[in-house]
């Protein structure tokens, strides 16, 4: 029986869409346990602007991802948690480029916008992080990923290059780390560990 | 596009072909292009304005031209952001010719151009087809 559940956010994210003028971004964060073991949710949106040599890259899209992680300090008195996970990620995403070509001989240059409006992709996800109690209901943490396997399904006529959630898809595996702070609610109260004597 | 001239007896021996000019449709300004040489091989352009390129080849030794047009498909692809983004041709299919031809891969690379002086790494670009005289 689930004894509570925490909600957070990730703090790298945000900080990039606030400093950054290529990124937007946000993610938020969810678990539920079930004594060692945590049922983990996660929901996010992202968009990316660059330039690339050529021309202007940009996509948006949301994306979640589920899974489980085990706690490996199920003892931990005040819940501090040490876990490995998995995770399965789902995106929505649209992305557009536009580009010139620039042929050596014959033919005169061609500028080029070639779009994917409505692509889905999806990947796994290995995890593993800590998660701290610092006050109360109030934790930190950090979550290192490697995803893996991302398959993509859009247009014919454009080859994915940045898939939200994920990230460059060329690359598998790909990693992702995100600092965390939550809060957590507990609707059971926590069994206190007697004191050893 | 790569396309090798082979011998109609016998299709694994080259064969050089007397060409004098290509017709390549929708090239600007200049849509002739001036060979003038026996080659056994070449490296004809496509034409990126369109999803169907046609050349016309003129021989020194016949005054009866050969048609040959094809038809692709594009697929924008980005390498990475400090190479940038190129157009890949795929799906390359014969849409119309009288000639004997064999036809090999369907994908061309990014930007093939047509090189008769000088040396060229002709193996960098895979074969599309074999024609037969």
């Amino acid at each position: 029986m689930p004894t509570g559940f925490r909600v957070g956010t990730d703090l790298i994210d945000l900080g990039k869409t606030m400093t950054s003028n290529t990124f937007t971004g946000w993610e938020v964060n969810g678990d539920l346990d079930f004594a060692n073991y945590y049922m983990a949710v996660d929901v996010g949106t992202w968009g990316k602007d660059i330039l690339i040599k050529n021309g202007d890259y940009k996509n948006s899209g949301t994306y979640y991802r589920v899974g489980v992680d085990v706690n490996f300090l199920g003892n931990d008195p005040d819940k501090n948690m040490f876990f490995i996970g998995f995770r399965v990620g789902h995106s929505v995403f649209n992305e557009s480029v536009s580009y010139r070509t620039t042929p050596t001989y014959v033919f005169s240059p061609l500028d080029t916008t070639s779009m994917n409006p409505s692509a889905t992709g999806h990947w796994g996800e290995l995890t593993t992080g800590l998660r701290v109690k610092i006050w109360k209901g109030l934790w930190l943490g950090y979550t290192a990923r490697m995803k893996f396997a991302p398959t993509v399904h859009g247009s014919p006529s454009f080859a994915t290059y940045d898939m939200p959630g994920y990230g460059v898809i060329h690359s598998s595996p790909w990693w992702g780390f995100n600092y965390q702070v939550f809060w957590r609610f507990a609707w059971k109260k926590d069994k206190v560990l007697p004191a050893k004597k | 596009m790569h396309i090798q001239f082979k011998k109609a007896s016998n299709n694994k021996l080259d064969t050089a072909v007397n060409l004098t000019t290509i017709f390549v449709s929708g090239a600007s300004p200049d849509s002739i292009l001036k060979i003038n040489a026996a080659v056994n091989e070449i490296l004809l352009p496509v034409n990126i304005h369109s999803n169907a390129t046609t050349f016309i080849f003129n021989y020194e030794n016949s005054s009866t031209p050969d048609t040959l047009q094809v038809g692709y498909t594009t697929q924008s692809k980005i390498i990475a952001k400090d190479c940038g983004a190129f157009t890949y041709y795929q799906n390359l299919r014969i849409l119309y010719t009288k000639l004997k031809l064999k036809a090999f891969s369907a994908s061309l690379l990014t930007d093939p151009t047509l090189y008769v002086a000088g040396s060229i790494n002709y193996q960098a670009y895979a074969v599309n087809y074999q024609i037969f005289y």
